[in-house]
């Protein structure tokens, strides 16, 4: 999944073990999620949303088409 | 910080390296030992080190995590531990099915001869696939 978890960590100039340490991970989680070899947990992306004080969308982009697992079929029925 | 748990990681400064090398060097150290000790014909010296040290090992990887406040293992450790687990499943039962049946009806027919040996192997085959059983229940249940 790709993510803009290095760019946010450096601007808030913070190393991937302080990041880690904040979230209750190891370094070597954040480090894989940042290359992108490692999806977070919902609750982890959560904690990293909080951290971080925005929206998960904001944070990680699903290689998912969003049209395809939509509900609007349902709701016009 | 409880004081405790300063203290441990004060004393024995616990980082994921030294957590991961103390517990696979005392593994080693076990297996060295069993092996000096059948090459010395002192076996009973080399299974008393490799089980104090293994023990030990275990005992570390299981205990340190609860006390240092450094992560240590995390939810991708767990992942990744799952991942390795299910493809050694898939792979033992791929095998497992896919020969132990045939072997067992050449045996009866008299085509083959099992030996002993592989006898053995397909008990333990079988048991180790009940026992996959008895565990996946056990954790389906809870989860």
């Amino acid at each position: 999944m790709e993510n803009h978890l290095t760019e946010r960590r450096e601007e808030a100039g913070l190393s991937q073990g302080d990041l880690a340490e904040a979230v209750d991970v190891t370094r070597q989680t954040i480090n894989a999620i940042e290359r992108e070899r490692y999806d977070p947990s919902l609750e982890l992306a959560f904690k990293l949303a909080a951290f971080f004080e925005c929206h998960i969308e904001e944070l990680f982009e699903p290689n998912i088409d969003l049209d395809l697992v939509s509900n609007s079929d349902l709701k016009t029925e | 910080m409880s004081d405790t748990r300063q203290q441990v990681n004060t004393v024995l400064g616990i980082g994921r390296q030294t957590y991961e090398r103390s517990v696979w060097g005392l593994v080693v150290i076990g297996c060295l030992g069993l092996l000096a000790g059948i090459l010395l014909r002192e076996q009973l010296i080399g299974t008393a080190t490799y089980l104090v040290t293994v023990w030990a090992a275990m005992i570390v990887a299981v205990a340190v995590p609860y006390v240092s406040d450094t992560k240590l293992v995390d939810e991708r450790d767990e992942r990744l531990h799952n991942r390795a687990s299910g493809l050694l499943i898939g792979i033992a039962f791929m095998v497992g099915l896919g020969i132990v049946p045939a072997l067992y009806v050449l045996n009866a027919g008299n085509y083959i001869t099992i030996s002993p040996t592989v006898w053995g192997g397909i008990y333990l085959f079988s048991a180790f696939g009940l026992l996959y059983g008895v565990c996946y229940t056990i954790v389906s249940r809870r989860s």
